[in-house]
């Protein structure tokens, strides 16, 4: 083993920013006995963020465009660093740094731990950062614990008493379990590969799955567990119940940074193994992804409550996001991965929208929004439900808006692979889709009503929500040049 | 019976049922910290997978990670605990009979 180089210090120095933003507020709590202002902790967290995403610019692609290289491996390769964990960090950033304005104002975290809020917040954005990097399996197996516990932390920390605290358990229990799973098969793999680096696990995939059971047994029991991780049906029926019972900063938190991550870390164990060549595992691949787009948007169809509902379709764009990860690990890593991680980064700014609505909407702790209360709401807040009804168009995948080319770029990847029948079901659920996203903008336009539900102290909540609306046509305007931009930064040519 | 008639299929098929007990047990029982223990039975199933494919291909690797995980199963046994705390304040009781607020 070499000694530890500059080079692999300074690819961390972003972490370290995000860590040490995050021990501001909780130590001058800690010393002082006193909470920082409100103001002054979001303002630390953000610098904090920021700092982050200008270390990563500097020190990864500053570095790549001096010295002509498009990746590295750090720490013993423990740790890789290559445009899709770059491309991925940001969008963990801009995540992380939205959520932190909805936790600032929402009823349910707002208050006397804000300085617990934000340590935990920027804590799970690490290890989400770091499950993007992770390169051996038991690196990955860490840092999905240590992101995880964030998580579950901060469901807890909720001011609101019964659900979240509900939700919090169920997570914990069933985030466990799948855990324990996904270890039983990195056990496995470790077993039959005589290694956890991904790489050499990858290369040696085909011959080692034709051979032996026990590495077969070992890739199932990781599909599970990351199929837990991404709520994937039939592993979702946690997600609605802690995705309703959660605060919604924190709800936004889980459908867009552990879900992108998660499938960052799926896709990573499939991306070097493209010598394996096992129908077995295409067909349960394909399978996983129609069941869960169709689970998803059924399900959503009955819901009367708005973040359950939300719950269900975020389920159902799991599966959208599964049609990239199939052509990905099934041959064409360049326009699947492509597609994907384009389709995450759409998503993840939808749901932040649609989640800052509902974050705005809620006047106390423990609001659970109908969609039955958006009644009236066109006529007193015209803004905010002009907003809420442009994000919901993105994503039921209407044209001008982004979340249509989104789910274009999905379904041609999948034709390219010869999964017509993927591409057709897919069709089907965004037609389903269609139907229970336009039903709050049909209560919202077309009925009579008092809507009262308002958080008075919401005004960044709600400049969230307007800048994600506006960034859905404007994305959807620009969709093909983003799409390659998004191509040559997850595959940066030298 | 001598230690060398054992092999590693019979710790893996031992790893395998206390692995199963233990998802019964999540699965089946009603209380908080009995679901707990489960849990670490799991993960100590899987301790016992590497242990057995670290000594049998004589690879150093399989002993290191089951420190991780044991250290990893503490963390974990200690925020199950945390939220079990403030359930049991707000609820005075951990069966989970009582956790059906959210359905539907």
């Amino acid at each position: 083993m070499e000694a530890m180089n500059l080079t692999e210090l300074l690819v961390i120095t972003p972490l370290v920013a995000l860590f040490i933003g995050s021990i501001i507020p909780i130590s001058v709590k800690a010393f002082t006995g006193r909470e920082m202002g409100a103001f002054a902790s979001l303002f630390s967290a953000i610098v904090a963020v920021v700092a982050a995403a200008g270390l990563n610019i500097t020190f990864v692609n500053g570095f790549w465009k001096l010295s002509g290289v498009n990746f590295m491996t750090a720490f013993s390769e423990n740790l890789i660093v290559d445009g899709i964990s770059v491309w991925a960090s940001y969008v963990i950033y801009i995540v992380t740094g939205f959520v932190l304005m909805l936790t600032y104002e929402n009823k349910a975290t707002r208050g006397h731990q804000l300085a617990e809020h934000i340590f935990l917040i920027l804590n799970a954005a690490i290890g989400m950062v770091l499950v993007t990097m992770a390169n051996n399996l038991i690196i990955l197996f860490l840092v999905i614990e240590l992101m995880s516990l964030s998580i579950y932390l901060l469901i807890a920390l909720s001011r609101e008493g019964v659900f979240s605290k509900e939700a919090a358990l169920k997570y914990f229990i069933l985030g466990s379990v799948g855990s324990a799973i996904l270890l039983y098969g990195i056990a496995f793999i470790y077993g039959s590969a005589g290694s956890t680096v991904l790489q050499t696990v990858g290369e040696a995939a085909a011959t080692i799955f034709a051979n032996d059971k026990i590495f077969a047994i070992g890739l199932a029991l990781v599909i599970a567990g990351m199929a837990f991780k991404v709520a994937l049906v039939p592993f979702h029926s946690w997600a609605p119940d802690v995705y309703q019972g959660s605060a919604t900063p924190v709800t936004t938190f889980m459908a867009t940074g552990v879900k992108l991550a998660s499938f960052i870390a799926f896709l990573r164990l499939f991306i070097y193994s493209q010598s394996l060549d096992a129908s077995a595992i295409s067909t349960l691949l394909q399978w996983l992804t129609v069941i869960t787009m169709l689970t998803g948007s059924i399900a959503a169809l009955r819901q009367e409550n708005i973040k359950r509902m939300l719950a269900y379709s975020s389920i159902a764009h799991s599966g959208y996001a599964m049609m990239g990860f199939l052509s990905a690990s099934m041959g064409s890593a360049g326009e699947g991965t492509t597609s994907m991680l384009f389709y995450l980064l759409i998503y993840s700014l939808m749901t932040i929208g649609s989640f800052a609505v509902v974050s705005a909407m809620e006047a106390k702790e423990d609001s659970m929004l109908l969609i039955d209360d958006l009644r009236g709401i066109a006529k007193r807040q015209p803004m905010l439900a002009f907003t809420f009804a442009i994000i919901l168009l993105s994503l039921a995948g209407i044209p001008p808006t982004v979340g249509f080319f989104g789910k274009l770029y999905l379904i041609l990847s999948v034709i390219d692979q010869g999964y017509v029948w993927v591409a057709l079901m897919a069709m089907v659920s965004s037609a389903v889709g269609v139907y229970f996203y336009l039903r709050p903008i049909v209560v919202m336009y077309m009925t009579e009503g008092a809507f009262t539900q308002i958080n008075r102290n919401s005004y960044l909540t709600q400049s969230v929500a307007l800048v994600m609306a506006l960034a859905m046509v404007a994305l959807g305007i620009m969709a093909s040049p983003l799409y390659n931009f998004v191509k040559n930064s997850v595959f940066p040519s030298l | 019976m001598s230690v060398d008639v054992l092999t590693a299929g019979h710790y893996l098929i031992l790893s395998a049922i206390l692995f199963c007990l233990g998802l019964t047990g999540v699965l089946l029982r009603r209380n908080i910290i009995v679901m707990l223990m489960s849990i670490e039975l799991m993960l100590n199933a899987v301790n016992l997978a590497f242990v057995t494919f670290s000594y049998f291909n004589q690879n150093i690797d399989g002993q290191i990670m089951v420190l991780f995980v044991m250290a990893v199963a503490a963390a974990e046994a200690a925020v199950g605990l945390a939220i079990a705390v403030s359930l049991y304040k707000k609820f005075k009781d951990l069966n989970i009979s009582l956790f059906e607020h959210l359905r539907g």
